[in-house]
């Protein structure tokens, strides 16, 4: 009779998500959607959905994979809602980066400010992209994969984004490219 | 491997996607060609930059006890409580909007009971006796996990 686990009375699958996954899949859809109310809701509604779905989940992926994509889907959704919010080049181009957020302690963290901020001012696809392949870690196929968008959409919109983001902040993308080091953590 | 293949080819060396014989023919052109290189490190020094600003802004959040049992609670099969007048009490969540619209429905209905009864008893009094309009408020009071309060209605009827 249970459809889907939760039905039993014992939502072991929910919690057992939520402990492995929640807080990956909050900052994911944080930087996704730059609300953090918005994005609690997203991985509320992620969550609940991927529960009452769980019977389509075929296992042929990880369940991070699936909830993403779930998280994915519900943000795009949300965002085409939200379309009357028109991202035009031009208009990106004037957007003035303010770096009033956070203190900055140091150049460094200034730059990493005034980059973090740079983002948030991105299209939702641009900015997705930008999520996907240096947050989430993932090649060209995996971001078309999970998208449904094709490679060389992918491609392109990542290269857009990154001119996007050369223009707002002009250098800073390079701003470490002189150390040539993998260590760009350590002050 | 010229130029232009390299640069469009750029992302998918960064991620080894390309066949075995043109993933080594990239790793020979940037060798050779100062400018391919000089794109390759400028785009590796990007990517840097880009996870470490993306993990910094990511750290601004975290789950909350308070949010997994929120979730939790939404995941039962809950009893009957102020969201559950709605089947399974799932429809109402995350949407302030569609809380909004259920209030609507009920408001509605309230007052297409009202406008029966007002007919009926329309009927029961002189025409004369019958005030020229007649004002009503419904309060719809409604709650969820973020949002609660009164949805406030005001008809009048000649
Ligand atoms: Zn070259």
């Amino acid at each position: 009779m249970p459809a889907h686990p939760g039905d039993s009375g014992a939502p072991l699958d929910l919690e057992v998500w939520l402990q492995a996954h929640g807080d990956r899949l909050l900052r994911s859809a944080y930087l996704l959607c730059g609300d953090a109310m918005e994005a609690e809701d997203l991985v509320q509604e992620t969550l609940l959905q991927a529960f009452k779905s769980a019977h389509r989940f075929r296992g042929d992926s990880a369940v991070y994979t699936w909830l993403h994509g779930i998280l994915l889907n519900l943000n795009r959704r949300h965002w085409r809602k939200q379309k009357r919010l028109v991202f035009d080049e031009a208009r990106i181009l004037r957007a003035p980066v303010a770096a009033d957020r956070v203190e900055p302690q140091d150049d460094r963290d200034f730059q990493l400010t005034r980059l973090a901020q740079a983002i948030r001012t991105l299209s939702p696809e641009h900015r997705e992209v930008i999520v996907l392949r240096f947050y989430d870690n993932l090649k060209i196929h995996e971001i078309a994969a999970r998208t449904g968008a094709s490679a060389g959409t992918i491609k392109s919109r990542l290269h857009y984004a990154l001119r996007h983001l050369e223009k707002l902040i002009p250098g800073e993308l390079n701003v470490f490219a002189a150390e040539g080091t993998h260590n760009q953590h350590s002050p | 491997m010229t130029c232009r293949e390299f640069r469009e080819g750029l992302h998918d060396y960064l991620d080894c996607a390309l066949d075995r014989t043109r993933q080594a023919a990239a790793s020979e052109h940037v060798t050779v060609c100062p400018e391919c290189r000089h794109a390759l490190e400028r785009a590796q020094a990007a990517g840097r930059v880009l996870r470490h600003a993306l993990e910094r802004t990511a750290a601004e959040v975290a789950l909350t006890p308070e949010l997994s049992a929120r979730i939790l609670a939404r995941g039962r099969v809950r009893p009957a409580g102020t969201a559950s007048l709605l089947r399974g009490g799932q429809w109402l969540f995350l949407n302030p909007f569609r809380v909004l619209g259920a209030g609507a429905i009920v408001a509605l209905a309230l007052l297409a009971l009202y406008v029966a009864d007002l007919r009926t008893a329309s009927r029961l009094v002189a025409a004369r006796e019958r005030p020229a309009f007649a004002t009503f408020t419904i309060d719809v009071p409604f709650q969820t996990d973020r949002h609660a309060g009164v949805i406030h209605a005001e008809f009048s009827t000649r």
